[in-house]
């Protein structure tokens, strides 16, 4: 390698503003496998392919924001499609689009698709041009939409797909077939609004409207095959929309089912890029937490320590200074340690694939430095009694030997011989332990302070359930 | 095999130089770092619209300036001539494609200040042309 070339360092000025702003998702890098927003600036080019692509860029800029509603709502017959997809566009201000809506217009698409008899899918032709002109039309184009039980088949899916519309979110709700069946038994309609009651779960509001309800029974054999077809469409609608889907359980209350697809639909599609802080005391298991993490993840792993005792290897003269503290067994003075942590996570693998720190910061004065230069994005506290740090810590010993680590424990010395061998370092010495676990209990408060927004975690758990729950904090946004 | 959907589109890509632009555009982005990047963009996309009809300079990081300091420091003996070495490495490092291999003054190896603003400034707007070139 050529030694008078310097590293790359991207400022990490640059991740914390391109996170601030969704710059990726607004460009769109060309890295991405798939393309799946026709909102963002690439995509649009590459769908649209537009003779003036300058105009165009502009005018998709100038389009209030990327996040007005595109919702897809797909279920089985009877599941609560029609109410929640009225519910959700009323609440999103977006246009509500049914199978039914587009029928029912004076154009010719729309008295040809009339034509079709009604146990028959549309043709795929046909469907998507009714569906693209209707979202093409200025106030779906401007508020955004929600289409209800379209697509209905894999085909037609990849039909809309190629024709560049391109959903958000797609919601599939599901429910078990009993349910579906006490649903559809009875299914009332109110004829001048279109909306839908239940004879039995879903009253309406007043008497006016209870006289008018008709009732929309469908015929046995015929709710079956609508339902079988639905079936049998699942796996290629899912796979169709796999990166955007949720399924939510239709067989709850209302309100909650509702509450479920409002919080999803409001999420929004970020590809951030993780800054991580693992706090917490010794023998919670941050070490073990941030190799797993990070090797899922194909993050950096930062442990401040292994960090300093490197530097301290090298031989330039930051390397000196930070390896005569550490001689000295005394600790490394925070402007030190800060110089080295911003070089190492201003380097070009951190920037592009995110880190995980952990060992830093241990206190106010620390963690305020820190989020000055390094803001991270996602900071977790491993909670741990005391005792269970003690016991983790001060039974672990090594087998000079064959240099395997065994705890008396969970993990004891396959033999008596082997037991006999044992050493512990000195820094899993109680004393040392003990010291350290006080330190981290008078800081703890003050950290939590500096990260409001913190995820706590219970670490007296086996590691694996730790590492479910960082994980499941991580992918929620 | 590419589908005629995926070769229509690379060749779209690459009529329009879309990657360059977006390319561009970015950079733009992360050195500036506008508290409104919508804004910004609109911006220097109305720019480019200008400079591609006018066929005027189109915005770009580097000013003439910048070419000044970076000629200075090629020539700290302020002999006023760099090598041919000397003026290709920085145009590489500026960023710049298809460099003029034989510019004046390259017979001598003596390349002029003149002559590398020059090749410089010409290199830089063909960089940032990102449209459709007639």
């Amino acid at each position: 390698m050529d030694e008078t070339v310097k590293p790359l360092r991207i400022p990490p000025q640059m991740s914390v503003y391109a996170d601030k702003h969704n710059i990726f998702h607004l460009l769109q890098s060309i890295r991405s496998h798939v393309i799946l927003y026709s909102q963002s600036m690439l995509s649009g080019l590459v769908v649209e392919q537009p003779a003036d692509p300058l105009s165009f860029l502009i005018a998709l800029l100038q389009r209030s924001s990327t996040d007005i509603p595109r919702v897809l709502l797909l279920g089985p017959p009877a599941v609560g499609k029609h109410t929640m997809a009225q519910r959700l566009s009323a609440d999103l201000r977006a246009v509500h689009v049914t199978l039914e809506s587009l029928l029912s217009d004076q154009s010719e698409l729309s008295a040809q698709a009339r034509r079709v008899p009604p146990t028959e899918p549309l043709p795929v032709e046909l469907l998507l041009r009714l569906v693209q002109r209707r979202l093409g039309e200025i106030d779906c184009f401007s508020r955004g939409w929600v289409l209800e039980g379209i697509p209905q088949t894999h085909l037609q899916a990849l039909s809309l797909q190629q024709a560049g519309v391109l959903p958000e979110h797609v919601v599939m709700l599901e429910a078990p077939d009993d349910v579906l069946l006490e649903r559809s038994r009875g299914k009332m309609v109110d004829p001048l609004t279109g909306d839908v009651y239940h004879r039995t779960f879903i009253l309406p509001p007043d008497a006016s409207v209870a006289r008018r309800l008709e009732e929309r029974r469908p015929a046995e054999p015929q709710r079956d095959t609508a339902l079988q077809r639905f079936r049998r469409e699942v796996p290629g609608l899912r796979s169709a929309y796999q990166s955007v889907l949720r399924v939510v359980n239709a067989d709850q209350p209302h309100a909650d089912v509702y509450q479920q697809v409002l919080a999803f639909v409001r999420t929004r599609r970020r590809s951030r890029i993780p800054r991580i802080l693992l706090l917490g005391p010794p023998g919670s298991g941050k070490s073990l937490q941030a190799r797993l993490l990070s090797e899922k993840y194909r993050m950096v792993d930062v442990c401040c320590e292994q960090m300093l005792r490197s530097v301290a290897a090298e031989s330039s003269a930051l390397g000196e200074e930070i390896h005569s503290y550490l001689d000295d067994g005394r600790l490394v003075p925070d402007s030190l340690v800060l110089q080295v942590l911003e070089e190492r996570l201003g380097r070009v693998e951190c920037s592009t694939r995110g880190w995980i720190l952990h060992g830093f910061p241990r206190d106010l004065q620390q963690a305020k430095s820190l989020q000055e230069a390094l803001q991270p994005n996602r900071v977790f506290f491993l909670e741990l009694a005391d005792d269970v740090c003690l016991e983790r810590i001060t039974l672990r010993a090594t087998d000079p030997v064959s240099g395997e680590r065994f705890h008396a424990v969970s993990h004891p010395a396959p033999s008596s011989e082997v037991q006999k061998r044992l050493q512990t370092r000195p820094e899993d010495s109680s004393h040392t332990v003990t010291h350290t676990l006080r330190q981290y209990r008078t800081h703890t408060a003050a950290l939590q302070a500096v990260y409001p927004g913190a995820g706590v975690i219970d670490a007296d758990q086996d590691p694996l359930g730790v590492f479910e729950a960082l994980q499941s904090r991580l992918t929620a946004d | 095999m590419a589908t005629q959907r995926e070769e229509d589109a690379a060749e779209y890509l690459k009529k329009h130089r879309i990657i360059e632009l977006l390319d561009n555009l970015s950079c733009m982005l992360f050195f500036h770092r506008p508290e409104k990047p919508r804004e910004f963009l609109i911006e220097q996309l109305e720019q480019l619209k200008i400079s591609q009809k006018t066929q005027l300079k189109g915005p770009n990081l580097f000013n003439s300036a910048n070419l000044d300091a970076v000629f200075g420091i090629l020539d700290p003996a302020d002999q006023k001539y760099i090598t041919f070495a000397q003026y290709k490495q920085a145009l590489i490092t500026l960023g710049i494609e298809d460099i003029n291999e034989c510019p004046e003054g390259v017979n001598e190896d003596k390349i002029s200040h003149e002559t590398f603003r020059t090749e410089a400034m010409q290199g830089l707007q063909r960089r940032s042309a990102t449209y459709e070139q007639p």
